[in-house]
């Protein structure tokens, strides 16, 4: 059953490319005039076609489904695939045991469905209702609780939610009430914020597959701040930087290539090394190095270093902020620095998750044998990810290739022709910066080829291997053979040393103490308004008066919101 | 006639490569060692290190026979060199003495220190891949204070946008030679002082410090690779900064042409010699009498983050007043 829905997934991702390469299909593809100008949510389809070729599992296939129906489906049917995608990762097996409140979020989708219905009642509340109903597919949270219960672990129906989240995004319609500057500037904080406690969620999750699950939060909150740069451009009528955040929101859709490869290898790395618990991995890189390699090249292009993809969405996010309108003033100039440092800190602590992650998987001994009893995968079994790793590094090198094809399926179909293929290279919103990431690649491959060669014929001969342990170390216990996790680098001593840099511990547990403290407090102060709030309720003396006075006055917050 | 123009100008930009190359290559050791001699001045040490004597380390680091940690071998065998070709193509993408050089267009700030921080992170994996407890701490430590990089680096990038609109060095140094960069400077020179602060972790000494620590598990060559590329990494992050604050001392190749050829380019290459000697004093300072003593990475990070902001905002202010 699985290798034929397997190739309709591959038909439909045919299909998609197709549609985006401009051919005229019979029936052919109507594009919508979206939020996003300029690009068809038909391109969506292309990563999650991938995902569904290389998805396993039903609840996997289900969410591809159902995210396929968001994608193309109009305003209604695509909050139905939202929620059928919602629905399938609460019910799935990996759910977490405490299951997370995903009501708002199904409320949100139901008023949004609406308000996309019928428009112009409640256009203005449109962001927001996204942004809620959203906030469970692309992963976003403002909480940095990382217990395994409170956190799904990461699996392909992850990424089916974020491109569902993204369709959603896609389908919010443009100009009118939608886009005010308001909701920019708010949605830019929030997706700074989500960033940097997506980042943190990873950098302390005890799971590979939650570190994973972080990082895609970290993805996620990225659509939500380019959402809202996307709507300060089209307030201040920016076509331009309305372009180049939809250039970035189609970036931010090829990194599902990444993401989809990377859901491929830890399954990969799951099967032949157990459970992906970080406290009895290690050594991984020794044991299975052509996996290993594979990992490292996903972890690269997801860490926003040179010269793979995530380095191109980190450089134009960075342009788009920076040409942010700024007010006309230096009150203006203060929070674009501000959105930036919080940007730049939550990019820092993933940059450590990630670390964290090649230290304790990849880097040192094994830690118990089952581990110590993997190796690499065996003739065809490693052929899918091979595969699978192609398609990041071509978009990685020639990304406005990967733009041209997504760009293609907004514009009507014209029987057949390709995208602009011109240019290559990724420009500023002004078009005075411009980045050729093939150019970069080509110049890394030459340094490392130096190097190579350098390497080759100045050490001719091979470095003699000495087990550590004779190099004056203690010996290894007989009873733990593979290891004392204690004295190897441990998996939650990054965020240990982060807290340790910026106050000490003696400090720290006494704001503790104090900020528990004041919590109690507040909690007693509030009680206790309530309570006297409550009593002339309660005793029905004051019951009529006191609501109509509280709605006149939310009412009249609402109104000189709105303007 | 063309034709031959071209191949002209490809060959001058790939010779002015070569010896820019050259010229950065053989001098790491010379700008280390003069940064711990003065380093060793400024801190009042009785016996001062012979600059030269780095050289000398070096050489006997490399000629050591090979040995390696079991426990992850293969990639210890590759990470320094990692790290190496990484400093090697941040330091292809800053110019040194002259503009030209084939890859100048690529001179972004964010990749030269996307570059300059994968080396970093190389040279941080050398140290887990054994698994061993001592240099897995030394090296998750350091990752932890060299993470303030990245904010400062995307602050620092933002300044730079705001000064010129290409945002790469080659603009900033071809927008030198045309415009007055007094009115920019100060904001520059605040936005070379953050990524000083943040790029030059350790440079205390070559037999102290967390970086021994790191790599105490190598010997022969790779070890030797590897200290030769985080020194590799210092010097560059200093070559950013002189960029940053002088960009008008960096020559253009289409003067080459019309002036003394050899005169041009060794006036070029003793101000950059000069200039670096400056940075270094600057560096050297700094660690001494700035960020040394306990809590130096949390005050380092947060030194660093304050002048990136305050470099906009001066940028700002200035423009306004201008």
């Amino acid at each position: 059953m699985v290798p034929f829905i397997r190739a309709g997934w591959a038909a439909v991702c045919l299909l998609a490319l197709l549609v985006c390469l401009g051919v005229a299909l019979p029936g052919g593809v109507a594009p919508g005039s979206g939020f996003f100008a300029g690009t068809g949510s038909v391109a969506l389809l292309v990563p999650l076609a991938v995902a569904g070729m290389v998805a396993c599992g039903r609840y996997d296939l289900a969410a591809c489904a159902g995210a396929a129906l968001a994608i193309t489906g109009g305003p209604v049917p695509s909050c139905i695939g939202a929620g059928w995608v919602l629905w399938v990762c609460d019910n799935s097996p990996h759910a977490p045991p405490q299951r997370v409140q995903h009501a708002p979020d199904r409320v949100a989708l139901l008023l949004l469905a609406a308000g996309t219905a019928w428009a112009g009642r409640m256009d203005f509340l449109l962001p927001g209702l996204c942004w809620i109903a959203t906030r469970g597919l692309l992963g976003l949270s403002f909480s940095p609780r990382v217990a395994a219960r409170a956190i799904r672990p990461f699996h392909m129906m992850d990424m089916a939610a974020l491109i569902a989240g993204m369709a959603l995004w896609l389908h919010l319609p443009a100009g009118g009430m939608v886009a005010d500057t308001r909701w920019g500037g708010m949605l830019i904080v929030a997706g700074c914020l989500l960033y940097g406690t997506a980042s943190w969620r990873a950098l302390c999750a005890g799971d590979g597959r939650r570190v994973l699950a972080g990082l895609l939060g970290g993805t996620g909150a990225l659509v939500i701040v380019i959402a809202g740069l996307t709507r300060l451009a089209q307030a201040d009528d920016l076509p331009a930087m309305t372009a180049c955040a939809s250039r970035t929101f189609m970036l931010v859709a090829g990194m599902m290539l990444t993401w989809a490869f990377m859901a491929r290898v830890v399954t990969v790395m799951e099967r032949e090394a157990g459970p992906l618990v970080l406290l009895r991995l290690g050594g991984l890189g020794v044991l299975m190095p052509r996996l290993s390699l594979l990992c490292a090249i996903g972890l690269l292009a997801e860490s926003g270093l040179p010269p793979l993809i995530g380095f191109s969405v980190v450089w134009m996010l960075l342009r788009l902020l920076a040409a942010m309108p700024h007010g006309g003033g230096l009150a203006g100039t203060i929070p674009l620095l501000l959105a930036l440092l919080a940007l730049g800190v939550g990019w820092a602590v993933r940059m450590l998750a990630l670390i964290r992650m090649v230290a304790v998987m990849l880097c040192g001994r094994p830690r118990t044998p089952r581990c110590a009893g993997a190796s690499d995968p065996r003739g065809r079994a490693l052929w899918p990810v091979v595969l699978a790793v192609l398609p990041v590094i071509v978009v990685s090198i020639w990304p406005e290739y990967w733009l041209g094809l997504m760009e293609g399926a907004g514009h009507p179909a014209h029987g057949s022709g390709w995208p602009v293929l011109a240019e290559v290279g990724l420009l500023s919103p002004d078009g005075a910066a411009i980045l050729h990431p093939g150019r970069l690649c080509l110049l890394v491959a030459a340094g490392g080829g130096c190097v190579a060669v350098l390497r080759r014929l100045a050490v001719p001969r091979p470095a003699r291997q000495v087990a550590g342990w004779q190099q004056g170390a203690p010996a290894v216990p007989p009873w733990m053979v593979f290891g004392d996790p204690l004295t190897q680098a441990g998996p939650g001593n990054p965020a240990r040393i982060v807290l340790d840099m910026m106050t000490g511990l003696t400090r720290r547990r006494a704001d503790m103490y104090d900020y528990a403290r004041l919590r109690r407090h507040i909690r007693q102060t509030v009680c206790k308004g309530t309570r006297r709030l409550s009593r002339p309720w309660r005793e029905s003396a004051v019951y009529g008066p006191v609501m109509m006075v509280a709605l006149c006055m939310g009412g009249l917050i609402f109104i000189a919101w709105h303007g | 006639m063309t034709l031959s123009l071209v191949l002209l100008a490809r060959m001058q930009s790939l010779l002015l490569l070569a010896c820019h190359t050259a010229l950065v290559v053989v001098t790491v050791p010379l700008w280390i060692g003069l940064l711990r001699w003065m380093m060793a001045t400024m801190d009042g040490a009785r016996s001062l290190p012979d600059p030269a004597s780095y050289w000398r380390l070096l050489r006997r680091a490399w000629r050591q026979p090979g040995v390696r940690s079991a426990a992850g071998a293969q990639i210890t065998a590759v990470a320094p060199w990692v790290a190496l070709a990484a400093g090697l193509g941040a330091a292809l993408l800053v110019p040194s003495f002259t503009l030209g050089m084939p890859g100048g267009d690529l001179s972004d700030l964010l990749a030269v220190g996307g570059l300059l921080e994968m080396g970093f992170l190389a040279l941080v994996i050398v140290s887990l891949a054994a698994g061993l407890a001592r240099p897995g701490q030394a090296g998750l430590r350091t990752a932890v204070r060299g993470i303030m990089i990245q904010p400062v680096l995307l602050l620092a990038c933002a300044v730079l946008g705001m000064c010129l609109p290409d945002g790469t060095l080659a603009g900033l140094v071809r927008q030198a030679h045309v415009a007055d960069m007094n009115i920019i400077r100060v904001p520059l020179a605040l936005v070379a002082g953050a990524l000083l602060l943040v790029g030059v972790t350790e440079s205390s000494g070559p037999d102290s410090g967390p970086f021994t620590i790191m790599v105490e598990d190598l010997a022969g060559p790779d070890r030797a690779v590897a200290q030769y590329a985080r020194d590799l990494l210092v010097v560059v992050w200093m070559m950013l900064a002189r960029d940053l604050v002088w960009p008008e001392s960096v020559m253009e190749p289409d003067i080459l042409p019309r002036s003394w050829l050899v005169v041009s380019i060794a006036a070029a290459v003793g101000l950059w010699m000069l200039h670096m000697l400056v940075a270094c004093g600057c560096v050297a300072a700094m660690q001494v009498f700035i960020v040394s003593g306990r809590r130096q990475a949390a005050r380092r990070g947060g030194l660093a983050l304050l002048c990136a902001l305050m470099a906009g905002v001066l940028l700002f202010a200035g423009r306004g007043m201008g």
